[in-house]
């Protein structure tokens, strides 16, 4: 997989938002939209990494003023449209998606939690899920530990969309200005998630996740519970590669303080995300916890040891200062 | 500043780029070459008292009271950092 920026532009202003230090590190220019004419290059490296869908994201990229037209460069390709949305999408964009064949699209719809928004999700949102139907799936970031997720069920039930909801866990980024979940607030979280995965399953709906969830977050107990819902935890981290307007891939936005990578007419994803996994590889000896690399789970691949961006934020500089040692202190 | 190792003397420093975190059961060490090292035991308090600004002459100390019976030698441990990459002597090629 890839993910495609097509707009830095967003209508939202989310506390948790991955691309905090994307945005320090590389400002703002005039260009806020990816063109048409790079709508092609981005495509054909989708096309030879052997990657069948799309994954536009921005920013918000149903801003992007020729989205419609961007889709039909994506369905002339033969791909699929994947869509990362907060729901606010113009009406001719909606229109668009709702056009798509439901098995073609998929539209992520990320909501925000509503005890802490001071609003319910809005009319907007509602009428664009209900308008998507199946083509819409609910998204829920989770970047508080006092987070509340019931009002997610009936949302599904009103709307008539796809009856699964994923959830993402608010990693930090490298310099921690965004909002997110502390690994010391992961077993708390994990209990909630699985006390609601059981009201979800009651309720027809599964649940599906994002990266960086870790094993031990969730009791043995509720673990069980998971696999017999068949919950697929996303207890894996690897660089999705997140490829901003200018053609910079990057590991993935809460990684982008470790650098980027120019997509060339040559370049795909596995040899990406190769180049990236050598970069990254001697921080995976460690893990969101003091107890991950010594972890059965970690050891045995069922594991990641959770998110790379947490993991490499424990470590610490070597100090600078000198150690004046005796030579006949190592003669002997 | 560092000063230069002379004949008495070996002045030892972190090589660049060189990060570290203390595990439950090991010290892990990388640097931004992808190399990538595991420091328990007797190294791992070794590395610790470095890290806090220790003189050699306290971490001598140190050493034989936290190991009273195995009585290492942290002149040899710090020669076998040297030797592995995890520190550069004042005065080597590599130091930049």
């Amino acid at each position: 997989m890839a993910n495609l920026m097509i707009s830095t532009l967003c209508n939202q202003d989310c506390p948790y938002c991955f691309t905090a230090d994307y945005r320090n590190l590389y400002p703002l220019s005039n260009r806020h939209f990816l063109s048409l004419a790079d709508v092609e290059n981005r495509l054909n490296f989708l096309m030879r990494s052997n990657i069948d869908q799309a994954r536009l994201m921005g920013g918000e990229p149903t801003l992007h003023p020729q989205f419609v037209e961007l889709v039909a460069c994506v369905r002339m390709a033969g791909l699929k449209v994947v869509v990362f949305s907060n729901g606010l999408i113009p009406a001719s964009v909606l229109d668009c998606l709702a056009s798509l064949p439901v098995s073609e699209c998929m539209v992520l719809i990320n909501v925000s939690d509503p005890q802490y928004i001071h609003q319910n999700i809005s009319t907007q949102q509602l009428d664009t899920i209900q308008r998507l139907g199946t083509r819409a799936m609910l998204g829920f970031n989770i970047y508080r530990p006092d987070f509340q997720l019931d009002f997610l069920l009936p949302i599904v039930a009103e709307t008539g969309c796809r009856p699964s909801i994923r959830l993402g866990i608010a990693h930090p980024c490298l310099s921690a200005s965004n909002q997110y979940i502390h690994p010391n607030q992961y077993v708390a979280v994990g209990a909630k998630i699985a006390r609601f995965a059981r009201l979800a399953a009651s309720a027809g709906v599964t649940i599906e996740f994002d990266c960086g969830f870790v094993r031990c977050m969730f009791s043995e107990p509720d673990w069980e519970a998971l696999c017999t819902l068949k919950a697929d935890v996303g207890r894996r981290c690897n660089p999705i590669l997140d490829i901003d307007i200018e053609g910079r891939v990057m590991h993935c936005y809460p990684l982008a303080g470790l650098g980027s990578l120019p997509m060339t007419a040559d370049s795909d994803a596995p040899a990406l995300r190769q180049a990236f996994e050598l970069r990254v590889q001697p921080y995976r000896r460690a893990g969101i916890f003091p107890e991950c690399s010594c972890c059965s789970f970690k050891a045995a691949g069922e594991c990641s040891g959770g998110c790379l961006s947490a993991t490499i934020r424990r470590f610490r500089r070597a100090p600078s200062a000198s150690l004046v040692v005796p030579r006949q202190g190592i003669q002997q | 500043m560092a000063t230069l190792s002379d004949d008495k003397t070996i002045v030892y420093l972190c090589a660049p780029d060189i990060e570290w975190v203390r595990d439950k059961d090991q010290t892990i060490l990388v640097d931004k070459r992808g190399q990538s090292w595991s420091l328990e035991g007797i190294e791992a308090a070794a590395w610790d008292w470095l890290v806090l600004g220790y003189s050699y002459k306290d971490m001598v100390r140190f050493m034989r009271v936290a190991f009273e019976n195995q009585t290492p030698d942290v002149a040899m441990i710090l020669s076998h950092w040297h030797d592995v990459g995890i520190l550069q002597a004042a005065g080597d090629d590599r130091v930049g």
